[in-house]
């Protein structure tokens, strides 16, 4: 009888992932049907028969089971859940109006942030940046008010001559009218978005594009 | 639980296994099926079937006392549970009924 059992190598593949209790059983099943096949077929054959036929028992039902570590804290945790859960069912009115609540000023604190943290993006790249100002305007007539950054080109010299605290003024220009055509050398090329800046050399100066400032 | 359904292969592994009565087995109920539908199913099929029908509470299995296979380990055998007879039992019913509420019209081929 023992030249009829089906190779060690397979048993013990189907020993390994299989579950403790159904192990001996389908073996047992498998091992009748084994030499049965064995009557009237090649052993090489009928081995190829048995390997395939473990195979199909790679179904989560005949798996043996993963063990699960119960750790108290994570029993503890869907506890918790459950409990936070019916709570929230229980006093709907309440829980409504303290989730919303949350909602609301997580939103505005994240809102509030993202415009300060834009805010303070500016002008991070020069020593004195504190000290950097953007001139604007507001112009408000009886019908509307206008805000914006266009401003007189004079106005260098009116702020230089009657303001002591400001020590440079620059000034730049876009160009909004076609694309212009330069020329350095022999190079030409075209060029988007051109500004016309006139700097005094101390202030180091990064234009964005489209940025209006 | 899962409701009463009852898969095609489920309500026949089921059945043989009231046929076996007390030597219900993997392989001798993939041996009585073979024998009353003339198909052959997959071993692994009839064993998934096995357990899934005693997680759903239709089987039980026990372990044969005192009688062994031939390689000296204890049989697991399965038996219907009283729940598993109800259900086989309400299948049936179901089938009878809906048989019934079949019009004789179509059995003598008056449709056509």
């Amino acid at each position: 009888m023992n030249d009829r059992l089906p190779p060690l190598w397979i048993r013990r593949f189907f020993a390994w992932f299989c579950r403790e209790e159904l192990r001996d059983t389908v073996e047992d099943d498998l091992i009748t049907l084994y030499s049965r096949k064995r009557r009237n077929m090649a052993a090489f054959k009928a081995n190829i028969w048995y390997f395939f036929t473990v195979l199909t028992f790679l179904q989560p039902f005949a798996l043996k089971r993963i063990q699960t570590n119960h750790l108290n804290p994570i029993d503890m945790f869907y506890n918790n859940l459950k409990i936070g859960i019916r709570f929230m069912q229980k006093h709907l009115i309440y829980s409504t109006i303290n989730v919303l609540g949350l909602a609301v000023g997580l939103s505005a604190v994240i809102l509030i942030s993202l415009f300060i943290i834009d805010e303070l993006s500016y002008d991070r790249f020069h020593t004195k940046g504190e000290n950097i100002v953007r001139v604007t305007y507001k112009l408000e007539t009886p019908n509307s008010t206008r805000q914006g950054a266009k401003l007189p080109f004079p106005l260098k010299g009116a702020l230089e001559s009657n303001y002591p605290e400001v020590i440079n003024v620059a000034r730049f220009y876009h160009w909004s009218g076609d694309t212009p055509l330069l020329a350095y050398g022999d190079q030409k090329h075209t060029e988007d978005g051109m500004y016309f800046g006139g700097l005094p050399h101390s202030i180091a100066f990064r234009p964005e594009p489209n940025s209006g400032l | 639980m899962k409701g009463t359904y009852l898969g095609e292969f489920e309500e026949l592994v089921l059945l043989t296994t009231g046929i076996l009565y007390d030597d219900a087995y993997g392989l001798a109920i993939k041996d009585e099926l073979e024998k009353q539908t003339g198909r052959s199913p997959m071993i692994s099929s009839v064993h998934k079937a096995l357990v899934r029908l005693e997680d759903k509470g239709y089987l039980k299995s026990y372990m044969q006392s005192g009688a062994t296979l031939s390689r000296g380990r204890p049989k697991r055998l399965y038996k219907l549970t009283a729940l598993g007879k109800r259900v086989v039992n309400q299948s049936r019913e179901l089938r009878n009924n809906m048989w019934n509420a079949i019009p004789k019209v179509v059995w003598s081929g008056g449709e056509g």
